[in-house]
């Protein structure tokens, strides 16, 4: 593997798992009793950005690497399911991850301190950030498993 | 130093933050709560503490997954389905989980503070024992058990020092 695909397969990994960690300061602080405004917009401002950042240095990791030279060692190796499967579930959730941060970044922008927030808005952004929180853990175990597949 | 032994040595330091934090959250919420209430001085002592092992769990993960890197640019792909790795990254999880129930009130500091003691042992006990001869799910049931065991049994000994429940 070449210096550039290492850098961006490190890239990926890395600003993956800051955006896991601000994704659960995000959900921590969102559902605290007495919410912190600027922790929150903080918190979802960079679970978005760090996500963006994951995506772009991962999708060009996936486009010019891993198709290439990864893919056919996987699926002739002994755990062809983890592409199958595994990659197969993780490239199509993780092209809308980003997307779903982006919602929660700009419907959280909006809050303002003292002003009223409607519970629907409340509850529904609660729903957003848990399954957006449980979607990140599961692409990075994912991450895991198909990097352990990977047997030339 | 090079590269390896850097992460080995943040990892040893997570390990570290969290297990002693871990350990020293139950050992002043027995302090605070002998007389059933959590003076601001105490709180004060809990959420320092608490600060350490949010400390200690973010170098364990960044450390931890830089080595799951490592593991996969040098060739050393098979380390990533040990059983053992999978029954840590659980334990992870679940400290994680534990974490973010307590912080927001969801279950009792008592509970979680059980919860988290023993999970951060178990993974320190599953970073230190190189050759452990189990699977998966044995590592798994055993380690909720022993969770599960100890709630009731931190509780008896809270009780013994004059924790007011």
């Amino acid at each position: 593997m070449s210096v550039i695909f290492q850098s961006a397969l490190l890239l990926h990994i890395i600003l993956g798992i800051l955006a896991m960690v601000a994704s659960v300061t995000l959900w921590m602080v969102f559902l605290k009793r007495i919410q912190n405004f600027r922790l929150i917009k903080f918190s979802a401002g960079a679970t978005f950005f760090l996500l963006l950042g994951s995506w772009i240095s991962g999708g060009y990791y996936y486009l010019y690497y891993y198709g290439a030279s990864v893919r056919s060692v996987i699926l002739s190796g002994p755990y062809p399911w983890a592409h199958k499967i595994v990659m197969e579930a993780k490239e199509h959730i993780f092209l809308f991850l980003p997307f779903l941060a982006a919602v929660v970044f700009f419907a959280v922008l909006r809050f303002r301190e003292g002003e009223a927030i409607s519970p629907v808005l409340l509850r529904g952004l609660a729903i957003l950030i848990t399954a957006m929180t449980t979607l990140i853990v599961l692409m990075a175990l994912g991450g895991i498993a198909i990097s352990g597949a990977v047997r030339p | 130093m090079d590269f390896y032994t850097w992460l080995v040595f943040l990892h040893i330091v997570g390990t570290v933050l969290g297990v002693g934090g871990a350990t020293f959250a139950e050992i002043f919420i027995v302090k605070a709560m002998r007389d059933g209430i959590v003076n601001p001085e105490e709180t004060d002592y809990l959420r320092s503490i608490y600060a350490v092992l949010r400390i200690g769990f973010f170098l364990t993960i960044i450390s931890g997954f830089s080595f799951l890197y490592v593991y996969r640019i040098t060739g050393n792909e098979e380390l990533l389905y040990q059983p053992k790795l999978w029954a840590k990254l659980t334990v992870i999880v679940a400290i994680a989980v534990n974490a973010m129930l307590i912080h927001i009130r969801a279950i009792p500091l008592s509970v979680g503070s059980a919860v988290a003691l023993v999970s951060w042992y178990t993974a320190m006990f599953l970073g230190v024992w190189r050759t452990l001869p189990f699977g998966y799910f044995e590592i798994v049931l055993t380690y909720a058990v022993i969770v599960v065991a100890a709630i009731p049994i931190l509780t008896f000994i809270r009780k013994q020092f004059g924790v007011k429940i």
